[in-house]
């Protein structure tokens, strides 16, 4: 089957869900102007429930940014200089890698902006949409070289966000509904320690509770 | 207004043809624009609103109120929204840049949701495990890459509209449908059809 037969499909799946609301509605839902004349009245009230449900989140999410409570498990830069407007023009390649696909970014106005890898106890890991999840070592060989991975390791479906590091795991995120948790000293080819089948989409990196 | 349109990306004028009639089954019959009022312009774009939040969200729940949103803007701003050449437009702007939003999107499900507990009204039904595969695949897209792809397939919109639709530069839009099916071809494991 080609992509365009199978959108074709999935649009007419969209159709047959909306006539079917439709159907299902057409009797019971007041006139459109009825329904924002309701809809105007209540918004109001929910503004204010929404305002103070939020400053709540916030407030709770400050108080654990600021204790730490959120960690996506990646260990600390290690002590270096750091990257300024000034310097970065010094910067010179210590190695490169060559992976299988696209890294998952993050789309701006103008461009994807990959998401960065994730640093960890020596090692650096990221996932790609061709659904390879790679492990280097983050100092590899000699100033220019093509390094070769720790190991590499294949999901299913897309890898999304990028990898977590938490004590001696690596977790990563796929498109296709899948958690998976490999064990980060694999030798070459990697196994999952255990997948969890999340079915449903990811919209951020797992988090490790610190 | 055109209900359907052969566009400039297509890669297979049959396909094209069949999706038009898709199109132009989903969305009212042509009414003349010129001093319509909110209520024709409601029943006239609400379907395909309403599908467009559907697979951009991808939630059952709440793609109703995600078009409800969109309309009841469209309502508030009517003396102005109406005098828009293309009103729809605006209204899709609204919808797609709404579906694509995470928070939105949850308040949204969760305020239809507990609707829905109250014994409100019902939801869209669920789509096939097959076509929610699609859309879910379609929602992994970098968010304006799934934006471009959904209007695409579900609108049959040539790349000027959807550049209007939304809000950005017609150059901007252009790479995305390429890159977007090749993306979704790899990740569906499904042939790209000829170019």
């Amino acid at each position: 089957m080609t992509l365009d037969t199978r959108a074709r499909q999935a649009v007419q799946g969209i159709d047959r869900a909306v006539e079917v609301m439709e159907m299902s509605t057409s009797t019971k839902v007041p006139h459109p102007i009825a329904r924002f004349d309701r809809y105007r009245s209540h918004k109001r009230r929910n503004q204010r429930i929404g305002a103070a449900l939020v400053a709540a989140a916030l407030t709770i999410a400050t108080i654990l940014f600021v204790t730490g409570g959120f960690d996506r498990g990646q260990a600390p830069s290690p002590a270096g200089p750091v990257i300024t407007p000034s310097n970065v023009g010094t910067l010179r390649l210590q190695w490169s890698a060559r992976l299988d696909g696209a890294v998952p970014g993050q789309l701006t106005d103008q461009q994807t902006l990959p998401y960065p890898p994730t640093l960890a106890n020596g090692a650096v890991y990221v996932g790609t949409q061709n659904g390879t999840l790679y492990s280097f070592p983050a100092s590899c060989g000699s100033p220019g070289a093509d390094c070769p991975p720790n190991w590499v390791a294949h999901l299913q479906g897309a890898a999304v966000y990028a990898p977590t590091v938490a004590d001696d795991r690596v977790f990563v995120a796929t498109d296709a509904g899948k958690l998976y948790a490999f064990p980060t000293d694999c030798a070459s080819s990697c196994s999952p320690a255990w997948v969890g089948n999340v079915g449903r989409q990811f919209y951020a990196s797992p988090l490790r509770d610190a | 207004m055109a209900l359907a349109r052969v566009t400039v990306w297509s890669d297979d004028m049959t396909s094209y043809a069949s999706r038009s009639e898709a199109v132009a089954r989903r969305s009212r019959p042509a009414i003349d624009e010129s001093g319509q009022t909110f209520e024709d312009f409601y029943l006239h774009e609400y379907r395909a609103v309403v599908g467009l939040a559907y697979a951009l969200s991808g939630s059952r729940a709440g793609a109703e109120d995600l078009a409800q949103e969109a309309f009841f803007a469209a309502h508030k701003d009517w003396g102005r929204v109406g005098g828009y050449d293309e009103p729809g437009v605006w209204v899709r702007r609204v919808v797609a840049n709404l579906s694509v939003s995470l928070v939105r999107r949850r308040v949204v499900e969760a305020k239809a949701l507990a609707r829905i507990a109250l014994g409100g009204t019902p939801p869209l039904p669920e789509l096939s495990a097959a076509d929610e595969e699609f859309w879910r695949a379609v929602r992994s897209l970098p968010r304006r890459q799934s934006q471009v792809i959904a209007l695409h397939y579900l609108e049959d919109k040539p790349v000027a509209e959807v550049a209007r639709i939304l809000g950005t530069a017609e150059g901007t839009v252009k790479k995305h449908p390429h890159d977007g099916r090749r993306a979704l071809a790899q990740r569906l494991r499904l042939e790209e059809d000829e170019a």
